[in-house]
């Protein structure tokens, strides 16, 4: 089963499951739902917090990687750009030590989850109707 | 060129064996002894949407996140359209090493999106600009009336109206596809015909009735999209892998039975009284509901604002809606012919997206998921409708991976391109 998959900011909920934990490798603010758990740092290690978080990472911090499942963290998301080093260090980290995990690779398109107007959708409805889908 | 994908939207494995055996489709009767065919299962459900995505991402869809055409936004009763940006695993040309690649007409890759080389979307493409990839290459398209799909309203003008518009529709395909072919030296090209589909959706009938008028109609369609199989195969040489798929096999339509009036009157749907109902007046004591073509929700807490259905409630209540749809008939013709569950069908970082079930229709009958209540056995034209079984599958090439004995649309890649695939799995 593949542990990699690509979403938006915004659509990121769509992966997020209970007892995920995400870490936050962009710095981009990403839309979660309430009660999400983020990885943070403090105190040179990394740790879960219930407030939105981003890691700017370093090497060090890959010690702390697998402390962090435990009854309330079941599965890391990383979250990162296209072509992160840093992600590939850490997914590369995780499966090595048999964490459950799951690489979420943000696309990059300014305006993803807003493409159709309604003018659009009806004419999708349209064309949908008329295969008998909807 | 190391890979031709040909998509053939629609096309039943044994109907293009039948075609190509009795001479209505002579380039294929050559072709079809070159290579190894075999039939093929299509998505859950036998949609073009989600197949498609299988086909060019080998994943179903837990994987890539397409379970139909329409999807209701994660939290919300807000009906949604998937397209591109609803995919979320790469498609084999966005793959790190996949050269550049020639991408025309493949379902669900609208809006265009940048990649390495060009690609013209398909259905349910709307606007030629924003269809097309990288954008220069539009006015040449504009230029030869290149359309996005065929006006399917023009089926109440007659028959032969609208099959003159699915051939004018694919003769301009067709030119474009050997335009940029000619403009350099590509390391893949896909191509759908989907006129095939839309087809046998309106024209089925008189593909079974050898005495209709339209009956040669239907088969001289199938002769013109054979000729243009020809001039592709003209121009590949033995070291092209090539490929033939189809997304879903195809079958008669005799009844579209909309399965939300179904659930309403057994008590599992609730509505608000609404001009134009939509899923946003479902009532909290909703306990399911249904979304093309035959995708069951259960009306979870937590899952929508305002579900109710508890988790320990979910396993009883699957167990009594698979029983609820096997028994059910319609003019006394069973509904279903199988029910799965959603956790049984896909795997993936969406599986947990996926509908609790998939009704599988009965024969003759075709599942709608329409919120508008108004009737049981839905007027419609369409009399022919899509199947799970037989769609196409057909390759001849080298270095080829094995064939599965149960082949799915996700396991085109791994047979066209192992290696390709091995090292994603060695990856995950």
């Amino acid at each position: 089963m593949t542990t990699e998959c690509s979403s938006t900011a915004n659509s990121i909920t769509e992966v997020l499951l209970a007892g995920d934990a995400v870490l936050n490798l962009t710095q981009q603010p990403l839309n979660t739902l309430p009660g999400t758990q983020f990885i943070a740092v403090q105190d040179a290690r990394l740790t879960s917090v219930a407030m939105p978080a981003a890691v700017v990472w370093n090497y060090s911090l890959a010690f702390s990687l697998s402390s962090l499942i435990n009854g309330r963290v079941t599965r890391l998301v990383i979250v990162s750009e296209e072509n992160c080093s840093h992600a590939d260090f850490v997914v590369r980290e995780l499966a090595a030590r048999n964490v459950p995990h799951l690489h979420c690779t943000l696309l990059n398109i300014c305006d993803s989850d807003a493409f159709m107007d309604e003018q659009d959708a009806e004419a999708v409805t349209e064309r949908l109707r008329q295969l008998g889908y909807i | 060129m190391l890979h031709f994908i040909l998509g053939i939207d629609g096309l039943p494995r044994w109907m293009w064996q039948q075609f190509a055996d009795s001479g209505v489709m002579p380039h294929s009767t050559k072709l079809l002894k070159t290579g190894t065919l075999v039939p093929m299962k299509s998505a859950l459900p036998e949609v073009s949407s989600a197949a498609w995505a299988s086909i060019v991402t080998g994943e179903n869809s837990g994987g890539h996140n397409i379970f139909g055409f329409t999807d209701l936004l994660d939290g919300s009763y807000t009906l949604g359209f998937t397209s591109s940006r609803t995919f979320r695993a790469k498609p084999f040309w966005a793959r790190e090493g996949a050269g550049r690649s020639l991408i025309m007409n493949v379902p669900q890759t609208y809006p265009a999106q940048p990649m390495n080389g060009m690609l013209v979307s398909g259905f349910v493409a709307l606007d030629l600009k924003r269809a097309v990839h990288p954008p220069e290459e539009l006015p040449w398209l504009e230029s030869i009336q290149y359309s996005v799909d065929a006006d399917m309203s023009l089926v109440e003008k007659g028959k032969r109206v609208f099959v003159d518009e699915l051939r004018r529709v694919m003769t301009a395909r067709c030119q474009a596809l050997h335009h940029h072919w000619d403009r350099e030296s590509w390391q893949n090209m896909m191509f759908v015909f989907t006129g095939t589909d839309r087809l046998n959706h309106y024209l089925w009938e008189d593909f079974e009735d050898t005495t209709s008028p339209f009956h040669q109609t239907f088969l001289d369609y199938y002769h013109e999209v054979d000729r243009q199989i020809g001039a592709i195969l003209e121009r590949l040489n033995d070291r092209t892998t090539l490929t033939a798929v189809s997304d879903h096999g195809f079958t008669r339509q005799r009844m579209s039975v909309n399965v939300n009036c179904l659930l309403a009157e057994a008590g599992f749907l609730r509505l608000k009284n609404s001009a134009r109902p939509s899923y946003i007046d479902m009532l909290p004591e909703t306990k399911a509901f249904a979304m093309d073509p035959g995708r069951i929700y259960l009306h979870r807490q937590g899952r929508y604002p305002g579900g109710t259905v508890t988790g320990e409630e979910a396993e009883s209540l699957i167990q009594t809606l698979t029983h609820f749809f096997l028994d059910a008939t319609v003019n006394g013709q069973p509904l279903a012919s199988e029910v799965i569950r959603g956790k049984d069908a896909y795997s993936g970082p969406f599986a947990h997206r996926a509908p609790d079930l998939i009704v599988m229709p009965g024969k003759d009958i075709a599942l709608s998921g329409r919120v508008n209540l108004s009737s049981l056995i839905e007027p419609t034209v369409i009399n022919g409708k899509h199947t799970y079984e037989e769609s196409t599958f057909f390759v001849r090439g080298e270095n080829l991976g094995q064939i599965p004995s149960d082949m799915k649309v996700e396991n085109v890649l791994d047979v066209i391109m192992p290696a390709q695939q091995q090292q994603l799995q060695r990856a995950a």
